[in-house]
């Protein structure tokens, strides 16, 4: 079966046009991201990968969950239900192993609990407080991706939290 | 009649100065910045563009932008940071330059003119930095921390619905989340450290002290003796006795 010549060209012509708008850089992910009230698992990955990558980060979903278990961010089955809205403890779990965070007595005890990963990045300053269990919103994701980069570079020390 | 002619002209240029728009354009671009209007989509700029009021800009990771206004002030914009150009006028006698950083951190150096009477103020959600002709290190907001300004030169007003401070040069403010300001006294406060004295020694004691060899921390030497309770042993001793009528 040959695909006649007019459809062809129009095929092409979607390609051409529609790839440019589809190549989405982590940048546009993130510029978008700070308009959202609400954040999906999926989001966090994508922010999680932008600190362990930086700007060459990957955006594709599979791309991004290869990148985050091959740096050990990304643990069992945490990576189901990309589209489920994430709470502040799914992002700061992923956010204190991107860090390499040891944290205290507890995060030693229970490394997996998001509840402790989020006490340690809010004591330091890294993500507002109010509980793990709150959605986290686009702002705050941004930010904790911000603050956490800035800690990675060691320029963090002047306005941490007090 | 020739003085008459100058004094003309010169009046003519000083009039075009004094009502000359003040206008801001983005000088250099490292990464990825993009600018929108409004509610519209955001678009890739590059440098030499112009930034004109109620334009948004967005710094992109590993991205920064430099940003000079027409009076010579400046501003660079760190990565993975929002602004928002609220006003940017020059009328008459008086300057105004009003940003809204929602998210990030910017650098500014403005330009204080004498004959002008300038207003810059960064407005975050939390407070407001009003400028006098300064140069800022630092000016940051984050859900997280609040507003955070480190000064390097001239004078600084940190406002906020609670309170507010004036800084000074190498001064740092902070505003918590909620709005409390936070002055370079309390800062340096904060981050002191406190000497704990014994109460009650006389001052040839407390010399005695200083001048004293200060105890060296403890550090095992050799291998652990394993015979011993601390080394890892087993604890040798007598039990303690038993009392009478007791289990």
């Amino acid at each position: 079966m040959t695909m006649p010549g007019h459809r062809l060209a129009i095929a092409l012509a979607v390609l051409v046009c529609a790839g440019p708008a589809l190549a989405r850089t982590s940048s546009d992910l993130m510029r978008d991201l700070t308009v959202k009230s609400t954040v999906t698992r999926g989001d966090c990955m994508d922010a999680a990968a932008a600190l362990v990558a930086g700007a060459a980060a990957p955006t594709d979903p599979g791309a991004v969950m290869r990148l985050l278990r091959q740096h050990r961010v990304l643990r069992g089955s945490e990576a189901d239900q990309p589209v489920r809205a994430a709470t502040r403890g799914f992002a700061c779990l992923l956010f204190a192993r991107a860090l390499d965070e040891r944290g205290g007595v507890m995060r030693h005890l229970l490394p997996s609990s998001e509840h402790y990963a989020y006490r340690h990045l809010e004591f330091l300053g890294l993500i507002p407080a109010g509980g793990s269990g709150r959605p986290v919103t686009g702002l705050e994701l941004v930010s904790l991706l911000s603050l956490s980069r800035k800690r990675l570079a060691g320029r963090d020390s002047g306005e941490a939290a007090r | 009649m020739k003085f008459v002619a100058c004094m003309g002209a010169f009046l003519a240029v000083a009039g075009q100065l004094a009502a000359a728009p003040l206008t801001a354009q983005i000088v250099s671009v490292k990464g990825e910045v993009a600018v929108r209007q409004g509610s519209a989509a955001w678009q890739p700029v590059a440098a030499g563009r112009a930034l004109a009021e109620k334009e948004e800009l967005f710094t992109g990771v590993d991205s920064e932008a430099n940003v000079k206004f027409s009076d010579g002030s400046g501003m660079t914009v760190r990565e993975l940071t929002q602004i928002l150009v609220g006003t940017l006028a020059k009328t008459g006698t008086r300057k105004d330059v009003e940003l809204q950083l929602k998210l990030g951190e910017i650098k500014a150096q403005v330009q204080k003119e004498k004959s002008l009477d300038t207003n810059f103020e960064i407005r975050t959600a939390t407070a407001t930095a009003s400028v006098r002709g300064t140069e800022i290190n630092e000016v940051s907001f984050h859900p997280a921390r609040g507003m955070f300004t480190s000064l390097k030169s001239g004078s600084l007003l940190v406002s906020s619905p609670r309170g507010n401070t004036l800084t000074r040069p190498a001064d740092d403010a902070r505003v918590d989340p909620r709005g409390n300001v936070q002055g370079p006294a309390e800062l340096r406060r904060d981050g002191a450290t406190v000497r704990v004295d014994p109460v009650g020694l006389t001052g040839r004691e407390r010399d005695q002290i200083g001048q004293a060899p200060q105890p060296r921390p403890f550090t095992p030497k050799g291998p652990p003796d394993v015979s011993r309770p601390e080394g890892g042993g087993p604890f040798v001793g007598q039990p303690p006795p038993r009392r009478a009528g007791g289990p």
